[in-house]
């Protein structure tokens, strides 16, 4: 975390759409654990333009939290982001680092990454935001539910207040203050405008009345309304990014519909850039413009809405809309993926296509690790597969079974065993 | 006592299961066309606030209806989905019907004994007929035991296998060589060999070409100087004793294992058919990942051959692309073994897929049935319609799309809504006749009514927001409370209405003004409770009432109730012998242990509801 | 302690090939080692523990001395590397006068007696020895008793909740609410001092006294041991309410589990649920909690012995009570016990410290991933 800046080599901003709000370029974030090294991200690129939705879709273990965390920052221990650039477009921030940090800054573009340590924070708020899954816990069921919000409210404040000095933002909480704020009745740290203005924001995120559920806790709300508390909370900051890691998961679908709505609504009205974390192509599918997929750690097809869902390339795209049962026009058998998502150990990750194991269709090209290639559809369509330079092969395809031979490390997990015998038992009987 | 069932005495453990066994293949099914499981009128109430404080000062505990007068069919053989939201009772209903909880009212008939009243013995028989299936793939299997003795352990509690005297042994002989081979078999040994339509076939091969050679390379049974017995996969199990005899051998066969390896055997045959390896037997359950525990899960449950499973949710907690296997796995099992299965789900896009009928649940009630065709394609009740609507479909075409949402929360449990238990979030609540008004604004009235009923309307908040604490202003007033709930477009008799109620509101009436906006606005769906019909495609709301009036339904013509045994339904749920069975008539809910919402209950009761007319409405409509 | 193969390593791999018996997850074994590996303060726990079982059980071999056998000519001499000078005055009548004379007499201490003798002339380190015996088997069969009792009714309370419950934790709250000390005396004030002569093993099978000879210690020793049969039933009625306290928080958990629903569904009664499915998964808090009610009874026998209501006279606590007397002019014969007593406390707290943090329930049952 504490890299020198200055030694960092002076690469500049990749390149991308002029409209990029944000370029992530090879993040890798590696979880160091008892059992060995998990790769939980393992250089995901992608751009997020101004006022669009992106989305980045996966199942669990596919990395698309970490990265989210990784993305603001706020990976813990015991891992750790190991590599990667985050360029953030903000003429004021790169103005202010030009000369202390001139590696970090190209145009108008920041590499958040080799910012200092406290800028960082500072950014998280006014300029990164996130609303996490469960919302139960995500607030703090000892505060009220509108002063949590004024709390984010006020950070805001005083970082506008002062908007040239990004370092002066620390807002720095120490125990003094809490003695006095604890002692002294009425004095919070948060002030009248601002617990004004979360009234202001619950009303907008369409809780009714406000001014009075401000004043309830947490454990008074139902999900949804959470999740709107949420909402306003992440906006209290007039955020450039909000990131939203599976925001209706936890909810029921006319609840998540309702999520939905404000969600598009707020961000039309802000014209903030959303990062859309899910496991439902559905969501994706009504909310986002852009799509990536991720697959053990990796971005393994990207493009616009209609590349990936209506002319996918690599079979893990595929798989995944095969098994979703399709509402108004049921087929009669699902097309599952056979087999389940890898463990991510860094000692079972082999120098291959990680996906190759239970695709159908991997060939003998798919051993070695597998580039970014570009493919048919708009120019934004790419994809980890050989399938988009290459015709599929019958003769060059892998043999039935050729994965159980390796060496069964993954043997704790069980994992090894489970595709084929899945495969034969469903067709065997 | 808890909710366990009083039937697993330990003093029937091995003593009858037998006799069991033999009952229950002896007792087939009356007719194809009646249902397996039928539902009459459960109820599920849960009692809070039943703590010792409270019960010293004689309060009434809250109740919680979780379950409230559902009625279901399950035919044989189908799957019938039951969805709805979080906390509609869907899984309690699920666990209630099994007599995993004990229900507080209503009845169960299982292929025509009713499970509510049933006896220890009865319960246990029944237990081996009707399976269950957990959401959660790391609550559901107990971590400290193998997937191998969770899977047997099902068995171990019968004392499975035993032998069924209803199974015919027979033996398929190949014999290798020249001799004359006598072959008898053991009638309990359908308890080692799996059996087809009432047979066990078992393979024996016998290698008479190496008579009086020493030693056999298939590890078969080898007598003295004799053939070679083998049993193709059974090897393990079975034994085989020859004598020679005149121009040959006698072979007879027996089982040649103890009941553990026996149940062994067997858990190692269901790991596979659920796409296990059977190598994964003596592996605990944190060694697999969600999917394969709850391949493990279904294992579990198929152990004892029932007919009738409850999948509580079962791909919910699983990422697409393993859910899309376990409902293959789940259809596959179903055609295979014949089951029926109650699906409990809330993802409409996989009830879809896999259900033939499906029920739609909300606070506590069934209001919709109808086949899965009928439903999914013409939904009946506004809910129904809110939840396909609600729905994002993994297509392209779902870009952007903007979805009509219901508004607001579903209404607590605690304090339901009269009449129609969907009507605060109805996109559809029928005016009175000769209220015309658009439905927005009738809501915002039916909002305005609702609080003011309820008593937290607060009129000082108004004040505060007008800025005049005097509460002189009462037009201020009034403009301050039409804008917050958009009444501004009344006009009419109807705008008067409103306009005198807000004059008495100002003044500090409540009550008063609720009853007056109350005399011009009030909804059937407030009045009634919407019954269920007795139709093919059911849906309970009064929306449909003019149209049944019309067609002259005629509730005698009622194929599903038949009276008496709604009666009989009745009476046995009332006499059942459960202390639980009353728990709702104890006041002062004297500590029955089954009420107490603690923990695990609350969960579930957090969600449920309501309000006993329906119940009553319809069977008083039946007759 | 290096990584490579030491005792305790081999001793992991011996649980690791029967965890499957003993139902242990690799996880957890994993997280002893590591914890053991780094936590000095485990190694030093599980280091007292071992000299203090070894003492108890091997106690007719090593102990220097008989423990019981009185010499008076020997009394009172100090532990090795202390010299004692008393100082007695003794009154005389002279000439009709009354006079007080002070004598100055120096007593070294000596090999036979390495900690010192108490006023009987009974040889310390043997007394300490032995003693060990009466705290371990005090400590294990109380906690055992307390254990059993404890755990049964919390699974029971736990499981059936409601009434069943109220009516048990309002009765465990009520006997928590007297200091244990005062129960304690109270019950065997009821019961009286009954005490249990158990003969020792070795000394009946015949190999002390060859031993013993062969390495020049004194014999005979003792050859019965006497077991305070109404401490252990007191300190376990003392005892038992931890034990149902965190049985019954287990219980109203993992009943909720839907583990449990499964096997009531599949016809378990209550009996197996709870011996199957309750018990063995809340055993981690319940072994935690053991370690440290081993510690707090050996220190109520230690109390009780001190005040006399112990059937014994084997005891580190009855060695502090004789030595009190002497403290001043003999700090040993209380000091001695009194350290055994200490030692012996820490090294198992800090055992179950590393249990606990090994097995915390946070940690294990988790999948993977």
């Amino acid at each position: 975390m504490s890299r020198d800046p200055t030694d960092a080599e002076p690469a500049g901003a990749p390149a991308g759409s002029p409209d990029d709000v944000l370029r992530v370029r090879n993040l890798t974030t590696r979880f160091f654990t008892e059992e060995g090294q998990v790769n939980a991200v393992e250089g995901v690129d992608f751009d997020v333009r101004d006022g669009e939705v992106f989305g980045i879709v996966g199942e669990s273990g596919s990395g698309k939290s970490v990265t989210a965390l990784s993305v603001i920052d706020l990976v813990e221990s015991p891992g750790r982001i190991t590599d990667g650039e985050v360029w953030y477009r903000e003429p004021d921030l790169a103005a202010e680092f030009e000369d202390d940090v001139p590696a970090a800054v190209d145009g108008e573009f920041v590499d958040v990454r080799r910012l200092p340590e406290g800028v960082r924070r500072s950014l998280r708020g006014p300029s990164f935001s996130m609303i996490f899954q469960d919302p139960m816990s995500s607030l703090n069921p000892s505060v009220t539910v509108g002063e949590q919000i004024a709390e984010a409210v006020e950070v805001q404040r005083r970082a506008s207040a002062n908007p040239r000095r990004t370092r002066s933002r620390t807002q720095g909480y120490g125990l003094g203050r809490l003695l006095v704020d604890t002692l002294v009745p009425g004095r919070g740290y948060t002030s009248e405008a601002s617990e004004a203005r979360a009234v202001e924001l619950l009303e907008q995120v369409g809780i009714p009345d406000p001014a009075e559920r401000a004043d309830e806790y947490p454990h008074q709300f139902s999900g949804g309304m959470l999740q709107r508390a949420m909402v306003a909370q992440a906006l209290a900051g007039e955020p450039d990014v909000l990131i939203a890691d599976e925001p209706t998961t936890a909810l029921d679908v006319t609840i998540q519909a309702q999520i939905l709505n404000l969600l598009r609504d707020l961000q039309a009205e802000q014209d903030t850039s959303v990062v859309m974390i899910t496991h439902d192509l559905g969501v994706i599918a009504r909310m986002c413009q852009r799509v990536g997929v991720m697959y053990a750690g990796q971005v393994v097809e990207r493009g616009t809405l209609a590349d990936v869902f209506d002319d996918p390339v690599h079979p893990y795209t595929e798989g995944l809309l095969g098994s979703i049962p399709d509402m108004d026009e049921p087929a009669s058998r699902l097309e599952p993926i056979e087999g389940n998502v890898p463990s991510l150990l860094d000692s079972e990750m082999g120098e291959r296509c990680y996906f190759a194991d239970r695709c159908p269709k991997a060939m003998e090209d798919c051993l070695r690790p597998i580039p970014m290639y570009d493919a048919e559809g708009s120019d934004e369509h790419e994809t980890r597969c050989v399938l988009a330079v290459e015709e599929y092969d019958e003769a060059a395809a892998l043999p039935d079974g050729y994965f159980e031979s390796e060496p069964d490390s993954a043997s704790e997990s069980g994992s090894a065993d489970d595709p084929a015998a899945g495969e034969e038992v469903s067709t065997g009987d | 006592m808890t909710e366990t069932d009083p039937g697993a005495g330990s003093d029937l453990r091995g003593t009858d299961a037998r006799d069991g066994d033999g009952a229950d293949a002896s007792a087939p099914p009356a007719g194809d066309d009646d249902a397996l499981v039928e539902v009459r009128g459960l109820r599920k109430y849960y009692y809070e606030d039943d703590t010792l404080i409270d019960r010293l000062l004689r309060r009434e505990p809250t109740s919680i209806q979780a379950v409230d007068g559902v009625d279901l069919d399950i035919e044989r053989g189908e799957t019938l989905g039951l969805v709805g939201e979080s906390g509609c009772g869907k899984s309690t209903t699920g666990e209630t019907l099994l007599r995993l909880r004990d229900a507080t009212d209503g009845s169960v008939r299982f292929d025509g004994e009713d499970v509510l009243s049933m006896g220890s013995s009865e319960l246990r028989r029944f237990r081996k007929r009707a399976q269950i299936v957990f959401q959660d793939p790391f609550s559901s299997l107990d971590p400290r035991m193998t997937v191998g003795d969770v899977i047997a352990e099902g068995l171990k509690i019968h004392d499975l296998p035993a032998a069924d005297p209803d199974v015919a042994v027979e033996a398929d002989v190949t014999v290798d060589g020249d001799a004359d081979v006598e072959v008898t078999v053991d009638d309990d040994v359908d308890t080692a060999v799996e059996s087809e339509g009432g047979v066990a076939r078992v393979p024996v091969r016998v290698d008479a070409t190496g008579a009086g050679a020493t030693g056999s390379a298939d590890g078969g049974t080898r007598a003295d100087g004799g053939p070679t017995v083998s049993f193709g996969r059974y090897d393990d199990v079975l034994a085989a004793e020859v004598t020679p005899r005149d121009g040959g051998y006698d072979v007879h066969v027996s089982v040649g294992a103890s009941k553990r390896t026996l149940r062994r055997e067997r858990a190692r045959t269901l790991l596979e058919r659920v796409g296990l390896s059977a190598g994964q037997i003596d592996r605990y359950p944190h060694e697999f990942s969600g999917g394969q525990r709850q391949r493990v899960g279904i294992a579990r449950a198929l152990a004892l051959d029932p007919e009738f499973i409850v999948l509580d949710e079962p791909v919910s907690a699983l990422d697409v692309s393993v859910q899309a296997q376990i409902l293959n796995l789940l259809d596959d099992l179903q055609s295979e073994y014949g089951l029926t299965y109650l699906f409990i789900a809330h993802d409409l896009s996989v009830v879809r897929h896999i259900c033939d009928r499906v029920a739609v649940m909300y606070l506590g009630e069934v209001v919709e049935t109808g086949t899965t065709e009928e439903l999914f394609e013409s939904p009946k009740h506004p809910y129904t319609e809110a939840l396909l609507e609600s729905v994002p479909r993994a297509d392209t075409s779902e870009q952007g799309r903007r979805v009509e949402t219901l508004s607001g929360d579903v209404p607590s449990p605690r304090d339901p809504p009269s009449g129609c238990r969907f009507r605060t979030r109805c996109p559809e609540v029928i005016p009175p006749a000769g209220v015309a008004v658009d439905q927005s604004t009738y809501r915002s009235v039916m909002d305005l009514r609702d609080r003011l009923r309820r008593g937290d309307f607060g009129t000082g908040v108004v004040w505060e927001a007008v800025g005049d604490p005097d509460r002189e202003d009462t037009e201020a007033f009034k403009r301050e409370v039409r804008a917050e709930f958009g009444l501004d477009g009344l006009t009419g008799a109807n705008g008067d209405t409103v306009e005198d109620a807000l004059e008495v509101l100002a003044n500090g009436r409540e009550r008063e003004a609720a009853e007056r906006l109350t005399e011009r606005f009030e909804s059937v769906c407030e009045t009634e409770e919407p019954v269920l019909p007795d139709e093919p495609h059911p849906a309970a709301c009064h929306l449909y009432d003019d149209e049944r009036a019309a067609a002259g339904v005629d509730d005698d013509a009622d194929p599903v109730t038949d009276p008496e045994f709604g009666g009989a339904g009745m009476a046995a749920g009332m006499e059942t012998p459960d202390p639980e069975a009353a728990g709702g008539e104890l006041p002062d809910g004297v500590s029955d242990p089954e009420h107490g919402v603690s923990d695990g209950d609350s969960s579930d009761a957090d969600d449920a509801d309501d309000h006993d007319a329906s119940e009553d409405d319809r069977d008083g409509s039946e007759p | 302690m290096a990584d490579s193969t030491g005792p305790l390593d081999r001793l992991f791999g011996a649980v690791d090939r029967v965890r499957g018996a003993l139902t242990v997850s690799p996880r957890t074994v994993r997280n002893l080692k590591s914890e053991y590996r780094t936590s000095a303060l485990s190694k030093v726990g599980v280091a007292l523990i071992l000299v203090v079982v070894f003492m108890a059980v091997f106690a007719p071999f090593i102990a220097p001395q008989n423990p019981t056998t009185q010499n008076l000519d020997n009394g009172r001499l100090p532990p090795l590397g202390f010299t004692q000078t008393e100082q007695q005055t003794q009154t005389q009548m002279v000439n009709g006068s009354i006079q007080t004379v002070n004598t100055t007499e120096t007593v070294n201490a000596t090999l036979a007696h390495p900690l010192g003798t108490n006023s009987l002339g009974q040889d310390m380190l043997a007394r300490v020895i032995y003693g060990a015996r009466t705290s371990l088997l005090v400590g294990l069969l109380g906690t055992s008793l307390a254990a059993l009792l404890g755990v049964s009714v919390g699974l029971t309370a736990g499981y059936y909740r409601g009434r069943v419950d109220d009516t048990l934790m309002r009765f465990a709250d009520v006997s928590l609410a007297f200091p244990s000390l005062v129960l304690a005396i109270a019950l065997i004030g009821v019961w009286g001092r009954a005490s249990v002569s158990v003969p020792d093993p070795f000394v009946v099978a015949g190999v002390v006294d060859p031993v013993r000879s062969a390495l020049g210690l004194p014999t005979p020793m003792p050859d019965t041991f006497v077991l305070p049969g109404t401490v252990i039933v007191v300190v376990g009625l003392v005892n038992w309410v931890w034990f149902a306290r965190v049985a019954r928080g287990e219980a109203l958990s993992i009943r909720e589990e839907e583990f449990v629903k499964a096997a009531r569904a599949l016809g378990a009664d209550d009996a197996r649920v709870v011996l199957r499915h309750v018990l063995p998964n809340a055993t981690t808090p319940i072994l935690v909690l053991a370690t440290i009610q081993v510690a707090s009874i050996i220190l109520l026998e230690s109390s009780l012995s001190f005040l006399g209501f112990s059937g014994t006279t084997l005891s580190w606590g009855f060695d502090i009570a004789q030595g009190r007397a002497y403290l001043a002019s003999a700090w040993w014969i209380a000091t001695v016990p009194g350290l055994a007593i200490v030692l012996t406390v820490v090294g198992i707290n800090l055992v179950g410290d590393w249990l606990r943090d090994a097995l915390d329930p946070g940690i294990e049952g988790e999948g993977g991933m």
